[in-house]
């Protein structure tokens, strides 16, 4: 295997989605923890309209890059915008245009699912009946609606997803990023999230998603990024990776091979 | 699963109705505030009617309690003349001085968890929210649980000194915006100092945190030193009064907060003093809101930055596994079993290696050192049976409520916090009633050791008789044992298993009741044994000749014999002995009894 420049790997194209809009950009970014380089010159490009699978072994820098783009911590170089708007310079904004599915969301115990969406929408600044609206109509894609008026310290991991899901949509961000989302999920659940994720991609919104789950990525990503040790190593769609995959190697396999240690 | 509508621009409101950005978050996080708390409070009373009348009571018994020992000191001062300007200026600025110092940590300490390290500000931080916005929203919820036991101690006492001295209506009037525009003051500062510790010091924040607690000491002991080097000439306890009064008006400096809270309510108390208490709370409210203001601003412009270097800060400290610690358990803790023993040095590691968690004991516990310290030099003390005999109990009571403040505050929210990770202890092979008895003598360990050197240091330097410093020993270790149980018990019957807050735990219902419950037990304790000391004590005073007995108007029918004295102090020893044997054992009962039938 040899090495790869990740400055090439943001535009490694061709690909379906290379004429669309670009939503998110990291331009060189890097990030340090102490002394460990956790993200290391990360350029990477985000589309409307795509679902984009990030993998990575533990400790990677997959969640670091996550809160990068989201604004949580701040690159120590280059340059991250979120739908045009610099995350650095005019964070308000493009906070407006993302939303983030943590692997562990925080929920307020004491609220209930409609209190916890009227919250969003307050937050986000949008108001009046077209918006109550869609609030309703998430309650029923996610089949909230049984339990929304009771307390939040009352659900299941499952519907707490469902929630935190229907308030990441709720102010139709332009990215949809996803931290390990299946994790504890029931298989009804995950269907439903692999549902969510398909829609809201061809709506014209980006899912960017991080996971282990190689199944759930070869089944719902339209491009693959591998990430070891804070640096980009492979991007593209599943097809151009699977040029690289000779002698019928499954994604495990090659996902394997590329993030071993000792390879480059 | 239904499709869900195309992404589309929202409808956008009419420009004259639509509000700022700013107002719409607050109006968001105000929803969520008015929310919480009505659920909270929706909760807990649906849950169980009668704990939330419970709680009610107790806190007016409580605040009643207070107020009568309040009412009763200052109209013992008025009855003596003592309740004089200056003095009771210096009095009060030293209660409220105190108080800026404990606000200043326990409002930097809770900011700290809330804005640093809480899911809830990652969540916050997500939304487009302006940074001071959920700053001011923190910051509400941390005023609130750092202040809410400074009104409960501070109401009862103007009250009472209201009442006491005849002050006029307006007095209690403005007793309310006294105290919020005061607790404000700390409340900015603190939080000003924790985000500038964050944004350029993350790594060293505990480091800074210990060297302040140490400057405070250090100040205190400067004080104290000063004042007993001065005091070496002052023979009378009048002299000594007024260099002592000399010394400690650094707590009344002009600039300081508590000088002015303390001269406005003490202006208020007077006829004609309305105009006077109103400039200075016109003085404090202005510095507090400019204050606030202020932190306010730097929160807007550093907080996300402080935020992100606190969390790229490297975490991973390496620790050296000491040795000696479970050597030194395994002989100190003789009879409990291996795994108690284990758990008891894994508590001891999680407390050492948490110094916001010990460098509160380090602080209140060293204050009173130093105060206890300084006893000797009272001359009229070392020489009148009956002062030694009042400040020794008195010394215990001090003792024993900060040791109430510790339990309620480390050793209540343990189960709590076990009860998160319970997955560990539920699966290891030891009993339930093992890791509350281990958590138990977790807490006897410690507390034996703070209390017990602050009660030797105190009687030795009162220069007690025997007799009267192994009874205080006595009280003390059945305060401790006592003390422990209730909150090691209470603590596995109403633990908050959803919070990870020790200090939010530690606040709330069960919190209060193990609280309340421990201050009536010390309270019946002191005075049980404190009664047949004091009695005799009068005897003593009188047989000696002092004028002292003249003075506080001790008649020789006042006191008691020593055979009488004999009989009551084993009556009261047996009595303490018992209720110290119920506290220790009935919550302990319940509580295993509760921690065994819950399903984690």
């Amino acid at each position: 295997m040899t090495a790869v420049d990740p400055t090439s790997l943001a535009n490694s194209s061709p690909h379906p989605v290379a004429l669309r809009e670009k939503v998110v950009q990291l331009e060189g970014v890097s990030k340090v923890f102490g002394s460990k380089l956790a993200v290391d010159d990360m350029n990477l490009d985000i589309y409307a309209g795509e679902v984009f699978a990030f993998l990575g072994p533990n400790g990677a820098g997959k969640t670091t890059t996550i809160k990068l783009m989201t604004g949580l911590l701040k690159p120590m170089k280059g340059k991250i915008t979120v739908a045009g708007y610099d995350m650095s310079s005019n964070s308000v904004e493009a906070r407006r245009n993302i939303s983030f599915v943590p692997d562990q969301p925080h929920l307020y115990e004491k609220l209930t699912a409609r209190d916890f969406l009227d919250f969003t929408r307050n937050i986000y600044g949008i108001d009046g009946p077209e918006s109550r609206r869609y609030q309703e109509e998430l309650i029923d894609t996610f089949g909230i609606r049984g339990f929304c008026d009771d307390l939040i310290e009352t659900y299941s991991h499952g519907m707490r997803q469902r929630v935190v899901f229907a308030s990441a949509l709720l102010h139709r961000p332009k990215v949809l990023v996803l931290d390990e989302p299946m994790v504890g999920l029931d298989p009804k659940n995950m269907r439903i999230v692999k549902d969510l994720m398909r829609e809201t991609a061809a709506r014209g919104s980006a899912v960017f998603m991080s996971t282990h789950t190689l199944s759930i990525a070869e089944e719902v990503a339209d491009r693959v990024g591998i990430i070891r040790q804070g640096r980009l190593i492979r991007c593209g769609t599943l097809a151009e990776l699977q040029t690289e995959r000779t002698g019928g190697k499954t994604l495990e396999d090659f996902f394997l091979e590329v993030t071993d240690e000792g390879t480059t | 699963m239904t499709t869900i509508s195309e992404i589309r621009p929202l409808p956008q409101m009419r420009e004259e109705t639509k509000p700022t950005h700013a107002e719409q978050c607050w109006n968001g996080l105000r929803l969520l505030r008015i929310r919480t708390l009505l659920h909270t409070i929706q909760s807990k009373f649906a849950g169980s009617q009668l704990r939330f009348m419970i709680a009610i009571v107790c806190s007016i018994f409580f605040w009643g309690g207070l107020f009568i020992v309040f009412y009763d000191g200052f109209s013992f001062l008025e009855q003596h003349r003592l309740i004089t300007g200056p003095l009771i200026e210096l009095l009060f600025g030293m209660f409220f001085a105190s108080l800026l110092v404990m606000l200043v940590f326990s409002t930097s300490i809770i900011l700290y968890g809330g804005l640093f390290r809480s899911d809830e500000a990652e969540f916050l931080l997500l939304r487009p929210i302006p940074a001071d916005g959920i700053f001011a929203f923190k910051f509400q919820e941390a005023m609130a649980f750092s202040s809410w036991g400074f009104l409960l101690l501070g109401s009862p006492m103007m009250v009472a000194y209201g009442i006491s001295t005849g002050a006029p209506w307006w007095f209690y009037v403005l007793g309310l915006p006294y105290f919020l525009s005061f607790a404000l003051l700390p409340g900015a500062i603190g939080a000003l100092g924790t985000l500038l510790l964050a944004r350029y010091a993350p790594q060293s924040r505990k480091r800074i945190m210990i060297l302040s607690a140490v400057i405070i000491v250090t100040i205190a002991a400067s004080i104290l030193v000063r004042t007993y080097l001065l005091s070496r000439e002052s023979v009378t306890a009048e002299r000594w009064v007024d260099t002592v009064v000399g010394q400690l008006r650094i707590s009344n400096l002009p600039f300081l907060p508590s000088q002015w809270i303390s001269r406005g309510l003490l202006a208020a108390s007077y006829e004609h003093g309305l105009s006077d208490s109103l400039f200075y709370l016109m003085v404090l409210l202005s510095n507090a809101l400019a204050a606030y203001l202020f932190t306010a601003w730097v929160y807007r412009n550093l907080y996300r930055a402080a935020f992100d270097h606190v969390r790229s800060t490297a975490s991973a400290r390496r620790r050296k596994s000491t040795t000696w610690l479970p050597w030194i358990v395994d002989r100190l803790f003789i009879g409990f079993s291996g795994p108690v023993k284990v758990l008891l040095v894994k508590d001891v590691r999680v407390f050492s290696r948490d110094p916001l968690q010990w460098l509160q004991v380090v602080i209140f516990t060293g204050l009173l050192a130093i105060y206890f310290s300084n006893l000797q030099r009272v001359t009229l003390f070392s020489t009148s049976p009956y002062w030694r005999n009042l400040l020794g109990f008195f010394n215990v009571a001090v003792t024993g409520l900060l040791l109430s403040a510790y339990t309620s505050r480390f050793i209540f929210p343990l189960m709590s916090l076990e009860g998160q990770k319970f997955w560990i202890l539920g699966l290891a092979p030891i009993s339930r009633s093992a890791i509350l008895w281990g958590k138990f003598a977790f807490s006897v360990g410690g507390a034996l050791v703070v209390t017990i050197i602050l009660t030797v240091v105190s009687a030795y330097m009162l220069q007690l008789e025997p007799l009267l410093v192994s009874l205080q020993i006595l009280a003390m270790i059945i305060i401790c044992f006592g003390v422990s149980g209730i909150a090691v018990g209470f603590g596995a019957r109403f633990p908050e298993l959803g919070e990870t807050d020790p200090s939010k735990i530690a606040s709330g219902f069960g919190g209060t009741l193990n609280l309340i419950t421990s201050l009536l037990f010390i309270m019946f304790v002191i005075a049980t044994m404190a009664l047949p000391c004091h009695l005799y004590s009068m005897t003593l005073e009188i047989e000696t000749g002092l004028n002292t007995a003249r003075d506080l108007n001790i008649k020789e029918t006042s006191g008691i014999s020593f055979e009488q004295f004999r009989f009551w102090l084993s009556v009261s020893m047996a009595c303490s002995v018992a209720v110290g044997l119920i506290a220790t054992f009935w919550p302990m009962k319940i509580g295993v009894r509760a921690f065994e039938e819950r399903e984690f």
